[in-house]
């Protein structure tokens, strides 16, 4: 059962988030809708060019209905320059943008504003919004995903905005949790919006979660050749979604998202932090994980076979799955203050990709006794009892779960 | 044509997680993506049909983001075909290989980057054993162990960025010819080469439909002046299609018949099993790496094919001989997807076109 659970859940790059955003996005959809049938009547890719230039930039742009009065004139900036450029020429920025997030996406890696300026962009980077806006509308048109900016590490605290690309964060005292920036956001949005942006991005599906969860079902596929010797047979894991056999260096198969799953739960229950001591414990003590432990790296088109599980969390903060944050002079805390503190936290791509409640239904379906579900015998009464109890240990679990992290489980970050 | 939607969606996803699917998997990935999508099970409609008219729809929509999709046979094999998703933008240099082949460490990729520039040296097996391809492992600047290598290459295999064959010689595979023909063109595509693993197939039946791959196993037309090269399955179909003779020369490809033509083998056929382990070293090779590493193209100057120097771990004999110089190597210049060559095999001819 955990198995299956690890499946469905290892997937979730979906944007499940039933926010003001998901409304932005299905208008975003619905207008690329009509712009297909518009230009269906010819495939050549004029018609297309055309459609490229005309779509506005305004609105489409804008995922939220409160961007602020600064970026409005960006993206108004951006209009002007998009206008004033070829349209092969603007449509190369886009689809190289694109091609990278592309390519990021398969090594696990964001993109990032920095590059963009410096391998895209060059001199235009006020153009950028316009570029966004149209990447982001062929990727959910035509890929079905989209660019989701990661949170910037240490958001919410001022002091650390520059040090979003290093995986070791220095802060200064206690960092904030996240549940406090969530406090700050309610109270000033627009500055938030502002202050928080990581200028990353990482590539995720917009396919519904039911979709996604069906696309990650491996069930074999053997096809075979003439004859074993000369043709060997060709095994496909039979899941749509592989992305195992684009980057074996990166995932590590089912199993490994199981434990990450695990590790995410581990930390969200902790208040959404805990300190490098007391994680290394909890895991030897309760999992038999230690740093040496070898774990099966179940992608076969790896070179790699197995993998130590220090470098497997080596590895989750590598891909912003996890962080590892660097506590100096913890005030209060006596004779912390030579010693150089760590603890952990979640990394921006699980927050994007993943999401709290995402963790939290993983932890109430492997707590879940589904035993009496299956029970023959059970009438349909007391098998709707059942199901009302099971229902309410849910909901019970859930405001458990929800307590020990300290505030209202979040959705994956909306776009 | 149904309208683009969530199950154009689910497949472009599921050709962009691999890269390359083999047609008999991606039939059977294109049902369950149906079900998956429409909740129904796929009716009784030809498969392979209904999956060529989404991926043309797919190609529709990404050619112009320097995306193509491509169909390919296997070179060895006459039935096999691969569906692979490939950057249209060739490599500028050996340094961007990293951009096409993704998935690998640096290293990973430099011990790649050797392999690939000894096979395309090994002409015309176009291929080496692997003996030599574990030394070079070792004989990197950074050496990888061999058990290391062995795993790589494995992974490699199955990746498709080479392929192995029974006699265990590794070639390019599947994703390399789809991504990397256009830069290894660019790279040691010159003419004053003479023959090389760039020589493109010659079958033409048309027009339109005509084959211009990389012929990495095939024959060669040994014709004075010809030269030229058709991988096996295209000579097939051109004696199915009753044009018995060879597309650039016009001789028949019968050797009895008046005016035939003798034709030598390409690929590992080209070499005996004792090549197998050999390790061949090539101060052309050498000169080219170091060419490639500096970012600097084809070299104008080429000395004539060297007779290799032997490479001293094994003492192993030089097995690099009789390369043919002097005819220019047919240059050509922009790839025709292969499914335009599909024509003449009814069942599963497939043509994705984009305009
Ligand atoms: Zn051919
Ligand atoms: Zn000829």
């Amino acid at each position: 059962m955990a198995r299956s659970n690890a499946i469905t859940y290892a997937s979730r790059r979906s944007n499940h988030a039933e926010s003001s955003t998901a409304g932005a996005r299905r208008a975003v959809q619905a207008e690329s809708d009509r712009d297909r049938t518009d230009s269906e009547g010819g495939s050549a890719s004029e018609d297309d060019q055309a459609e490229f230039q005309s779509r506005p930039t305004q609105g489409t742009a804008q995922t939220g209905t409160q961007a602020g009065a600064a970026e409005s004139h960006q993206s108004r900036a951006a209009a002007n320059m998009k206008a004033g450029m070829g349209s092969t020429a603007y449509e190369r920025l886009v689809s190289e943008t694109i091609n990278m997030a592309l390519y990021a996406t398969q090594r696990r890696q964001a993109i990032k504003k920095d590059d963009i300026n410096k391998k895209i962009l060059s001199k235009k980077t006020a153009i950028w919004p316009a570029v966004l806006a149209d990447a982001q509308l062929r990727l959910r048109e035509v890929f079905g995903m989209e660019l989701v900016e990661l949170r910037s590490a240490g958001q919410g605290d001022p002091t650390l905005r520059e040090t979003v690309d290093t995986n070791e964060t220095q802060v200064q005292g206690k960092g904030k949790k996240r549940a406090n920036d969530a406090d700050d956001a309610a109270e000033a949005p627009a500055k938030k919006k502002a202050a928080s942006g990581s200028k990353s991005w990482i590539l995720r599906s917009t396919l519904p979660p039911e979709l996604i969860a069906a696309m990650n079902m491996p069930n074999e596929i053997v096809s075979r050749g003439e004859d074993e010797e000369n043709h060997p047979a060709i095994r496909d894991c039979g899941a749509l979604l592989h992305w195992d056999k684009g980057d074996g260096i990166a995932g590590g198969g089912v199993a490994l998202k199981g434990i990450l799953f695990t590790l995410l739960a581990l930390i969200l229950v902790r208040d959404r932090s805990i300190s490098d001591s007391r994680f290394m414990k909890e895991l030897e003590e309760k999992l038999n994980l230690h740093s040496e432990t070898i774990l099966p790296f179940a992608a076969k088109d790896s070179p790699i076979r197995s993998i130590k599980f220090s470098e497997f969390l080596a590895l989750l903060v590598r891909q912003n799955y996890l962080q590892k944050v660097k506590i100096q002079g913890v005030v209060g805390d006596v004779g912390a203050g030579h010693e150089t503190q760590y603890e952990w936290r979640w990394g921006s791509r699980a927050d994007a990709e993943i999401g709290e409640k995402a963790v939290s239904e993983f932890m109430l379906d492997i707590a879940e006794d589904d035993d009496a579900a299956t029970n023959e015998q059970l009438d349909a009464a007391q098998r709707k009892k059942e199901k009302q109890e099971k229902a309410l240990e849910r909901k019970r679990l859930k405001s458990a779960i929800e307590s020990a992290a300290g505030s209202a489980l979040q959705d994956v970050t909306p776009t | 044509m149904a309208p683009y939607g969530d199950l154009h969606r689910v497949m472009l996803q599921t050709l962009m997680s691999r890269r390359a699917v083999e047609q008999e998997t991606a039939n059977e990935l294109y049902r369950r993506a149906y079900l998956a999508v429409k909740g129904r099970e796929f009716g009784s409609a030809s498969v392979s049909k209904e999956l060529q008219q989404l991926l043309q729809d797919l190609q529709n929509k990404i050619i112009r983001l320097d995306l193509d999709i491509r169909r390919f046979p296997e070179q060895n094999d006459t039935k096999r075909h691969w569906i692979c998703l490939v950057n249209k933008r060739p490599l500028a240099d050996a340094n961007e290989l990293s951009k096409a082949v993704s998935d690998l460490s640096p290293l990973e990729i430099s011990y790649y980057r050797e392999i690939v520039l000894q096979v395309v040296d090994s002409y015309p097996a176009n291929s080496i054993g692997s003996k030599q391809a574990l030394q070079t492992a070792s004989g990197l600047d950074t050496p990888i162990p061999k058990t290391n290598a062995e795993a790589l290459l494995r992974a490699l295999v199955s990746r498709g960025w080479l392929a192995k064959s029974s006699r265990g010689r590794y070639s390019l595979g599947i994703r390399a010819i789809a991504e990397l023909s256009d830069w290894l063109r660019e790279t040691y595509g010159d003419p004053a080469e003479g023959d090389s693993i760039l020589n493109s197939c010659s079958f033409k039946a048309s027009k339109s439909i005509e084959c211009k791959d990389l012929v990495l196993t095939g024959w060669k037309c040994e014709q004075p002046d010809c030269g030229a090269h058709i991988h096996h399955f295209c000579k097939s179909r051109m004696i199915k299609a009753k044009k018995s003779t060879c597309g650039a020369c016009g001789q028949p490809f019968d050797p009895q018949a008046e005016g035939g033509i003798e034709m030598s083998p390409i690929g590992e056929d080209a070499v005996s099993e004792a090549d197998d382990n050999r390790v061949v070293a090539s101060k052309r090779g050498k000169k080219r790496r170091s060419e490639a590493a500096n970012g600097n193209g084809h070299g104008s100057e080429e000395p004539e094919a060297s007779v290799g120097e032997e490479d001293s771990e094994d003492g192993d004999e030089v097995a690099r001989q009789g390369e043919e110089r002097g005819r220019a190597s047919r240059r050509l210049a922009s790839q025709v997807p292969v499914s335009q060559v599909e024509g003449s095999e009814a069942d599963d001819s497939q043509e994705y076109e984009s305009e």
